[in-house]
């Protein structure tokens, strides 16, 4: 595909189309010229794919502020790992960044799979690039409307009621154990291979509950497919404004969001980390990067790279307690 | 409806949309026939050339791209049993002993019809009753999944033309080979042998290299001082004979209609729509020992209903916005980076999108077929030069096409661990064909069956009772046993005819 | 005589295979009907995948094909294009794509006797230049022309 590329040949390649001379200079060049040649940016997932989408709109603003092009490259598998490995192996010079999700960030790792790197050792964190929340969606034909009537039925007859995820360890299975646990409730889960066959499922009648992506869920919830329960992340959805947020329905501090970081190889200079964090937060408040976010359902965050970090470090205590209540570890 | 046609025709035929249309399949083909690389990756490769184009424009030039990558698997499968896809796997099978026979002209002038048949078949289900057959598919629960793809398996035993327990010895070791990597259920790595590669399993391209292309070549080599194949390419010989046109009638409309159907279901369909297809044709044969060795039957029914498959695909794509496989992921990705939310409203929302899309997959298939059939002249010219100098740089191009799916060393060093087993499969009468689907429908198969054995907590009857599960079972039970009994009556008339001419076989 | 052992030798190895993800696969969480493990499916498989291969040995034994010159292992051929395969793998992994190239093409014209050197060499000038056409500067693949080492 044609990302596929080996980042040290491929800028030698790209510099030798670009400008020849230009990139001779390139390794001695100081890093206040940053970026005198095209950015990577390595994105885990296939194309077309939501981390790849959220990818190409920042990407599209950062070139414009850096006056370099900024390269979506993708390196699929393994739950997007082997991107972030690649990332975290590159020359720290601000030429190869990451984009890496809740799963390369913290899941794999503290499900206890190896991924190839340590997020704090190898990694330098640039900033958040959004968040996303997911939505609690039900079959057609459940008898509750709302997500305490849901709970409350799920309490009364344990196992009853089938919850389908995109995979074990996956944001959407531990934020409904997350749930399970709150409200004390047990559900039988289904694990799938990706979102796409839950979806088919949870239109189909086959499985009773799942944990979407707004967007995910967004077209079929308005088509009356699905009913919509609850949404996740601290505030409504611009989505689906009429769906309550989980904390709405009583269950004090519950929020899950998706989110992604811009990371960097550890040892990236200060400089460059900075120039990268402003062209992020640039993208940010871009009234058209806005409107495109608004439309997928992402919610848009400024942050710098220390908030960042912190941010992850939160996160991380967060799903850690998670993974833990939820008894899902590797064996 | 009928307004809504004009409307689809109007907006695909743009000069613009056209010329683009028109690209996508002449690049599709291209890279199809490239060895390792199909139809997906052609769709991977040239997605981001559309992210500047129109959304219809867009989505018009990967619809081409798309079906251009299906033929051209084909034409690598024919003419040098290079496969990249399980179906094209099955073109495979009398494909290229057409081409061997010196026929491989009148194989891909059926392959090119019995496409644009199939296609068209597949076009006017999609426009006349997508909606309730995605309806259908909806309905279908991972019990029924589970019972559709064993009676894929269970047809894809006879495929091949071995013996019974070689077909099922081939379709148990590709379940098992589908096995190796990360469970979906518990997310457990099996069989990685703690290889970072083996975590999302063996690659299917490098499998499918080694079995065919490279065990093809290794055996060819000797005969090829004494094979030449006498082609004359006029245009009289890449058009079929009247005895040709009429055998292929019935497979095509089978094919058909068996793609059809089976390419609306999301996953499994497309799979094993070619399989299912092939199948038909064997058990309906008079004469069965025809196929595997050049049967132009087993040329146009997969292809066919491949393509038909291919066209109904789009059902749940587009209509409840499910995609139904890898390559329909990457669609609806595009159609999500041009802004719009694929889902159940997208016909309503976007008219103009969903039937010039429809329209221009008609004029996408059109194109496939002028654009082609010129062509095939050429193609076979490939096989006129001395085997000598297409087998080593055949051979590089499996390795890099290999390689660049996933710029991975790992995967080349498995060609040639299939190509030494496909090699000895090949000369103790093997067909690596079921092999590939078992390989490509038992994660699914095993998946299914733990959810609806989950679903129906644990009580295999309550997953049989389904009337639509129940069914399906219970075909596959009689086609296999049918498969076992013929094979056991085989045995004991080969071993009564042993007895009475000697070594008289074959 | 010949066929029927390479048939044997094929069994026995497809039994193998069998009998080793059969010890592999039992390490593996086997779990319930209900709640299948990771184990199950691969278990079944694999005992399946033995007794099938048994099977076909016997039948190999019992019922005993003609003997065919084309059922002989031609290990010049084998030998040839499975180092060659190998030898682009370990090629491009530290030399890069070009060097790999003539690796394998090299190689695979061994497969043959008295080949000669200047149609191998010209081969291969060709294909380098036809692939860097197609995946460089068509497909915009860059791949790694010459490297070296990791």
């Amino acid at each position: 595909m044609p990302s596929f590329h080996w980042n040290k040949i491929r800028r030698t390649l790209a510099a030798g189309v670009i400008g020849g001379l230009a990139a001779v200079s390139a390794g001695a060049a100081m890093a206040e010229d940053y970026p005198t040649r095209p950015i990577t940016m390595v994105v885990g997932f296939p194309p077309g794919g939501s981390t790849d989408v959220v990818a190409r709109i920042l990407a599209g603003h950062m070139a414009t502020t850096l006056g370099q092009p900024v390269l979506v490259e993708n390196r699929p598998g393994a739950g997007g790992t082997v991107g972030i490995s690649h990332v975290a192996a590159s020359a720290p010079d601000g030429y190869t960044l990451g984009v890496s999700g809740v799963g390369a960030s913290i899941l794999i790792d503290a499900l206890g799979r190896d991924s190839g790197y340590d997020i704090d050792n190898d990694l330098d964190v640039i900033g958040v690039m959004g968040t996303l929340g997911l939505v609690i969606v039900g079959r057609n034909g459940l008898e509750s409307q709302t997500l305490p009537e849901l709970m409350e039925y799920a309490k009364a007859n344990p196992e009853a009621l089938t919850y389908g995820s995109s995979g074990v360890g996956t944001p959407g299975h531990l934020a409904m154990e997350y749930l399970k646990s709150l409200a004390g409730v047990d559900m039988l889960h289904i694990p799938y291979k990706g979102n796409t066959p839950l979806l088919n499922d949870v239109v189909g009648g086959h499985v009773d509950i799942a944990m979407l992506t707004t967007p995910g869920a967004a077209e079929h919830v308005r088509a009356e497919n699905i009913q919509p329960f609850a949404v996740s992340s601290p505030d409504r959805s611009s989505l689906m404004p009429d769906v309550p947020t989980v904390i709405e329905g009583g269950f004090e501090g519950y929020t899950a969001t998706l989110w992604n970081l811009l990371v960097a190889p550890k040892g990236t200079p200060a400089d460059v980390q900075a120039k990268l964090s402003d062209a992020l937060n640039e993208a940010m408040k871009d009234i058209r990067v806005v409107g495109e976010f608004a439309t997928k359902g992402l919610a848009p965050t400024i942050t710098s790279p220390a908030e960042a970090t912190q941010f992850l470090a939160d996160e991380r205590t967060k799903w850690k307690s998670v993974i833990k209540t939820a008894g899902v570890t590797k064996k | 409806m009928f307004e809504n046609i004009l409307l689809g025709f109007a907006t695909a035929f743009t000069p613009e949309n056209l010329a683009y249309c028109f690209l996508g399949v002449f690049l599709g083909t291209f890279i199809g026939v490239l060895p390792g690389l199909g139809s997906l990756a052609a769709i991977s490769m040239l997605l981001p050339l559309t992210f500047y184009l129109e959304p219809t424009t867009a989505l018009i030039m990967l619809g081409g791209i798309y079906y251009g990558g299906e033929y051209g698997g084909s034409i690598a499968s024919i003419l040098l049993n290079l496969p990249g896809t399980p179906s094209a796997a099955v073109t495979c099978l009398d494909g290229n002993p057409m081409a061997k026979q010196g026929r491989a002209g009148v194989a891909l002038f059926i392959t090119a019809i019995a496409s644009f048949i199939g296609g068209s078949v597949g076009i006017v289900a999609l426009m006349g009753f997508g909606p309730s057959i995605a309806r259908l598919g909806l309905g279908f629960s991972p019990a029924d999944y589970f019972a559709l793809m064993l009676l894929g398996l269970v047809a894809a035993v006879t495929v091949g033309g071995g013996s019974v327990i070689k077909g099922l010895i081939m379709v148990v070791l590709g379940l098992l080979f589908g096995t190796i990597g990360t469970d979906v259920t518990t997310g457990d790595f099996r069989y990685t042998f703690d290889f970072l590669e083996l975590r999302d399993g063996v690659s299917l391209v490098g499998m499918a290299m080694g079995l065919f292309g490279v065990s093809e070549v290794i055996s060819s080599i000797r005969g090829s001082k004494t094979r030449t194949i006498t082609e004359k390419v006029t245009a009289r010989s890449m058009i079929p004979t009247r005895a040709d046109i009429r055998k292929t009638f019935g497979p095509i409309a089978r094919g058909s209609s068996i793609g059809g159907f089976l390419g609306a279901l999301p996953g499994a369909g497309t799979v094993i729509a070619a399989f299912m297809a092939y199948a038909t044709e064997v058990r309906l044969a008079k004469d069965k020992t025809r196929f595997g060795n050049g049967a132009i039957e087993g040329v146009a029914a997969p292809e066919s209903a491949n393509n038909a498959a291919a066209q109904t695909a789009f059902i749940p794509t587009l209509t409840i916005g499910i995609p139904g496989s890898a390559t329909m992921s990457i669609m609806l990705g595009a159609l999500m980076i041009h802004g719009i939310s694929p889902g159940p409203l997208l016909i309503s929302d976007h008219p103009t999108v969903f039937w010039g899309l429809i329209a221009s997959f008609w004029i996408g298939n059109v194109f496939l077929l002028v654009l082609n059939i010129p062509l095939i002249g050429l193609w076979v010219r490939v096989l006129q030069f001395p085997y000598k100098y297409i087998y080593p740089v055949v051979i590089a191009l499996i390795c890099i096409g290999v390689f660049s799916m996933r710029t991975s060393v790992f995967d080349v060093s498995l060609v040639v661990i299939f190509g030494a087993l496909g090699y000895l499969f090949q000369k103790t009468g093997y067909s690596p064909a079921p092999l590939i689907l078992g390989f490509v429908l038992g994660p699914m198969l095993e998946e299914n069956l733990r959810r609806a054995m989950l679903m129906a907590r644990g009580d295999p009857v309550r997953m049989v009772s389904d009337p639509l599960t129940g069914s399906l079972l219970a075909i596959s039970a009689l086609m296999l046993v049918w498969a076992v009994l013929g094979g056991i009556r085989n045995i004991v008339a080969v071993r009564s005819k042993a007895k009475s001419v000697p070594l008289g076989e074959g | 005589m010949k066929t029927v052992s390479l048939r044997l030798v094929v069994a026995a190895l497809l039994a193998g295979i069998g009998l080793t993800a059969l010890v592999v696969g039992s390490t593996y969480d086997l779990g319930s009907a209900r709640r299948m493990g990771p184990g199950y499916f691969p278990v079944v498989l694999s005992a399946v995948l033995v007794l099938l291969a048994l099977a076909e040995g016997v039948s190999a034994i019992v019922k005993r094909d003609p003997e065919n010159p084309s059922s002989k292992v031609d290990w010049r051929p084998l030998l040839a294009i499975l180092s060659a395969v190998a030898g682009f793998a370990i090629t491009i992994a530290f030399f890069g794509l070009i060097p790999a190239f003539f690796v394998v093409i090299g190689l695979s014209t061994l497969s043959e006797r008295g080949y000669g050197w200047k149609p191998a060499v010209i081969l291969s000038i060709i294909t380098c230049i036809g692939a860097w056409l197609l995946f460089s500067q068509l497909l915009g693949m860059a791949l790694p022309l010459f490297r070296l080492g990791l």
